[in-house]
């Protein structure tokens, strides 16, 4: 059980009348990209709240948290 | 026997014997002894046999690196004998041949070498494919480390500890200890980590050890922990380690590498006879415990580590007969039986046989560079001809003989200032820092112009040359693989498997690197080394996953069912109760009385505020804004791609109060789904989990209107309470939601009340209830009980791929909305068509079969769908479930076909509940 929990990257989520392949982008193929990715993560073993992070996912380091909204 | 004469600094104690066995026959050693040193002294060579060959295999290293002494000790497989303290009695065998370790059938494919060759994994046996059950099943006799007893609860043993320090040093030679005592020195935690059974490095072999040793030992900053190894280097200051029983977690603010270096063996045929050692394991088992590998030990040196050896060996009072410089000479190969007992050697053209029962292979060590690079680089040091730690991770620090740098003082003044600089990176503000910097790389910039650069070793590719003893891998198959076009090193590694074994690479990753350079024409730098990952030394999965601590829940109520002494099943952390007495019994009552059932481990959670009933409507495929206050109505999640999360039901009781029920697993999951939509679009909406505040008694079946009456004042007739209703009310005198939902198919009251009174609230019905015949029934009742009426019950029912249309939902879904989440996809569904559909089945009335859970439903001789339930019903007198199946097989009355135990068995399916199906019950 770990501390915190990897809630994928922060997308932007279709119009309701895009199109399947817009909906299938968003729900199955993410950027996965070597550099700054922009995540949601989870405090699970804290204060149980999501927020967002940045990380450079080549060197593994967080640059940046911020509470959402 | 072996034993040289008693010498000052060994570690064993010869006035206490002790006794164990190894395959049956008496060992009688010293305290202080290893396995492989007492065996040593008894005069055993041969302790196990190899991995592919099955070829003998004795002491190589002694230093708990490589895989040559693997042993099983009582019960548990590869431990390293080399390593492991004897204990009176204990119980040794050896690993890895069949039927004994002196005659070893499988040591025929030595013979027959060619028909397992490099890659033979990939590329033999697999055809014809018919054969290929039963070479399987040789192979595994053949090849393989040790074995597993299952009975063996090993991991029991393995505590886990959790350490915060300022400075973790990993290393306790000269460097380590020096890095130690600055840090703790400057004010900072440490902690040093070891792998040896006392402190010292390299100075417990040649110099004195003592004197750092009790420096250590009187500083109460750091705590020391021997005869454990570090096997990982983690992000965030993670180092993870292990001892004989425990795994150690451990935080540092700063982290210093002193692993030292460490020899390697010389490729020749036949160099993995038993008695060939590495210099090292000589003087080691000399020094330390009083024992000679032989009568007549050959030395094999490239310069001024091996002489040193050489001397620290003669003095030790082991007979070297003659020593062997590879700057002049070549070993050819050895030769001898179960033991080396001649080694053949070129020098200037002329070959000569050196008679001998020992080859010490001293050679200049290897920087133990794993640790580092696991984080970090490593790079190619041309001037010395070394691989060496290249650019650090933030906070790591490394000293000594890691370095590619083998010299005392260098080992000192390094340790000093990687120490300071440890302490500053941990907070501290150390003293004399720059002056300790400036320090080392004087003596950096001494040791390293008296360095000569490394002498490429040969490289060599006939007879058994043994690259790597781990998986039996030679030179000769290094070629082959390189031939076939596997060229560049982690090719290499993949395919012939070498570095892969036990030792990780720590024997063989610089030979193997070095056979790839020479035999592609490419450099050793732009060969590199494999990539170096946790862990660096094997570690079992019990140790990782430590002692069998599994955190239990227990509702409110659990003492008062163990009074009565159920039978309990454990559904994710909860304990519930499985049965009461009998599943007839307990269905019985429910059916045609009153049943009670413990349901605390429902998910639970109270949301508020003026967006709550739009809230809701976005996160299901139903709605709920237009659910009138003191009503309930089912509830079914879906995620973005219309895949049904949990089901449950939602409670309005107030304007813009809700009170939410989800499944027993799936309460963590919905907790964060909801925090998530609520972080990535905020609304006035307060949602908290309330599953451990509540406790809840599903009271069930025809009479349970007149046992509620008892406890209540509340008018719970038909009219002021009817079905699907949602009140809060007394009972009992305790304050209660109250539900009026059927999960089991009868008249019944889901009561909530405040965990504190949950065995008030069970007290209360039960007295009520006595004289209606209340039974206590469980889950496995319960899913009879749901099953009849054809309940879904998700992720049973429902797997990873299942839509609400999919899982006979649709009747819930309403469409005509702008958005919630799953409608695009659920959408697409209806565009499309939905593929399956989830319906009963019962069986004919005389067949008994009850077909497992997940077996298939069979068109023909394919496999079309499956079974997600299945149980036998005493209501209906016969086996009833739920299949999964294509939508032309869903419409009632179609015949199946089930698979049942190697055979079929036939089933119809029913679309209507089998138990009261126009729900009068429900509703009376």
């Amino acid at each position: 059980m770990y501390e915190f929990r990897f809630g994928g990257e922060t997308l932007k989520r279709p119009a309701p009348d895009a199109s399947d392949a817009q909906w299938a982008d968003y729900r199955y193929l993410k950027v996965n990209k070597a550099g700054t990715e922009h995540e949601w993560w989870f405090h699970r073993l804290g204060c149980r709240r999501w927020f967002r992070a940045e990380r450079d996912t080549v060197e593994n380091r967080v640059l940046k948290t911020e509470w959402p909204g | 026997m072996k034993r040289l004469a008693m010498h000052p600094g060994e570690t064993i104690d010869r006035t206490k014997g002790i006794a164990f066995s190894f395959d049956g026959r008496r060992i009688e050693g010293f305290s202080g002894d290893t396995v492989a040193s007492a065996l040593a002294a008894a005069g055993i060579t041969t302790l196990s046999r190899s991995f592919k060959y099955h070829r003998p295999r004795g002491i190589l290293c002694a230093d708990g690196r490589c895989p040559n002494c693997m042993v099983e000790v009582d019960g548990v497989p590869n431990v390293r004998a080399c390593v492991e303290p004897i204990r009176a009695g204990m119980r040794v065998r050896h690993q890895n041949a069949f039927p004994s370790l002196g005659f070893d059938i499988f040591s025929l494919v030595d013979r027959f070498d060619r028909f397992l060759p490099v890659g033979f994994y990939y590329k033999v046996f697999h055809r014809p494919a018919a054969l290929w059950p039963l070479v399987e099943k040789m192979l595994r006799r053949v090849a393989g480390v040790g074995r597993v007893d299952v009975r063996h609860r090993h991991h029991a043993e393995t505590r886990i500890r959790n350490l915060s320090r300022d400075v973790v040093v990993i290393g306790g030679g000269p460097a380590g200890c020096a890095a130690a005592l600055e840090a703790a020195g400057a004010g900072a935690s440490v902690v040093l980590i070891d792998d040896q059974p006392a402190l010292g490095g390299s100075l417990r072999l040649v110099g004195d050890a003592g004197t750092t040793a009790s420096r250590v030992a009187g500083e109460k900053r750091i705590d020391v922990l021997s005869s454990t190894t570090a096997f990982g280097v983690y992000e965030g200051g993670f180092v993870g380690a292990t001892s004989a029983d425990a795994y150690f977690r451990i935080r540092a603010r700063a982290i210093v590498v002193a692993a030292g270096s460490q020899e390697r063996p010389l490729v020749f045929d036949n160099n993995d006879l038993p008695g060939i050692v590495l210099g090292t394991a000589a003087l080691r088992l000399a020094r330390l415990h009083g024992v000679t590998v032989g009568e007549r030990v050959v030395a094999v040196v490239d310069g001024a580590h091996g002489r040193m050896i050489v001397d620290a060996l003669a003095k030790a009072g082991v007979r070297i007969t003659e020593t062997v410089d590879l700057a002049v000479s070549t070993v050819v190969r050895a030769t001898g039986s179960g033991q080396v007992a001649s080694l053949r050697v070129r020098t200037n053209g002329v070959e000569r046989e050196l008679r001998c029962d020992a080859v010490a292979v001293a050679l200049r060590p290897e920087p133990v560079t794993q640790l580092l690079a696991q984080g970090g680089t490593r790079t190619y040091d041309e001037r010395i001809g070394e691989f060496v730690p290249g650019v650090p991770e933030q906070n790591v620090f490394s000293a000594g003989a890691v370095e590619g740098i083998e010299d005392e003082a260098f080992a000192t003044a390094s340790g000093v200032a990687a120490g300071l600089e440890a302490a500053a990176a941990a907070g501290r503000s150390p003293a004399g820092l720059a002056a300790a910097r400036e320090e080392r790389e004087r003596t950096r910039t001494a040791a390293r112009g008296a360095l000569t650069t490394r002498v490429p070793l040969p490289v060599v590719d006939v007879g058994k040359s043994f690259v790597c003893v781990c998986e039996d891998i030679t030179g000769k198959e290094l070629s082959q693989a390189i031939q076939e076009g596997f060229d560049e090193l982690e090719l290499i590694k993949r395919y012939a498997t070498v570095t892969m074994g036990p030792c990780q690479g720590k024997m063989c990753h610089l030979a193997s690197a070095r056979h790839r350079a020479e035999k592609t024409g490419a450099s050793l730098p732009e060969t590199g080394l494999t990539t170096s990952r946790p862990p660096f030394q094997p570690v079992t999965m019990g140790t990782l996953a430590g002692p069998h601590l599994a955190p239990i829940r227990r509702t409110a109520m659990h003492w008062r069912h163990q009074e009565s002494n159920p039978r309990w099943t454990d559904l994710g952390d909860w304990k519930r109760t499985y049965l009461h007495t009998t599943v007839a019994e307990e269905c019985g009552a429910v059916r045609s009385a009153v049943g009670m059932i413990d349901v605390s481990s429902l998910g639970k959670f109270e949301m508020s505020g003026p967006d709550a009933g739009a809230f809701l409507d976005w996160l299901h495929p139903n709605t709920f804004s237009d659910l009138k206050q003191g009503r309930v109505r089912y509830r079914a999640m879906c995620d973005d791609s219309g895949i049904v999360l949990d089901d449950g039901t939602v409670a309005r009781l107030g304007p813009d109060r809700f009170f939410i029920s989800t499944t027993s697993s799936g309460t963590e999951a919905v907790d964060q789904w909801l925090k998530w939509w609520l972080a990535a679009s905020p609304r006035r909406v307060h949602v908290t989990n309330v599953t451990g505040h509540y406790a809840a008694i599903n009271l069930a079946g025809p009479r349970s209107r007149e046992v509620l009456a008892k406890v209540t004042s509340f008018d719970v007739g038909k009219a002021n309470l009817p079905y699907l209703a949602a009140v809060e009310a007394e009972v009992a005198g305790i304050p209660a939601i109250i539900l009026r939902i059927g999960f089991v198919g009868e008249l019944s009251y889901e009561i909530h009340v405040p965990s504190d009174y949950g065995t008030a609230l069970w007290d209360a019905l039960w007295s009520a209830g006595k004289d209606f015949g209340v039974r206590a029934f469980g889950v496995e009742s319960q899913r009879v009980l749901r099953l009849e009426k054809q309940h879904l019950i998700v992720s049973q029912d429902t797997d990873a791929l299942t839509n609400p249309l999919e899982a006979g939902l649709a009747w819930m879904v309403k469409m005509d909305r702008p958005d919630f989440v799953g409608q695009a996809a659920i959408r697409q569904v209806q565009r499309q068509g939905p593929k399956n559909a989830l319906v009963g089945f019962e069986m004919a009335a005389g067949q008994r079969a009850i077909p497992a859970e997940g077996v298939f439903v069979m068109r023909g001789n394919t496999p079309v769908g499956r079974v997600t339930s299945a149980k036998w019903s005493d209501t209906l007198g016969r086996t009833i479930g739920m299949v999964t199946v294509p939508v032309d097989m869903a419409k009632d009355g179609t015949a199946l076909e089930i698979r049942h135990e190697g055979g079929m068995v036939s089933a119809t399916v029913k679309t209507e509940p089998f138990y009261d199906p126009a729900g009068a019950r429900l509703r009376s």
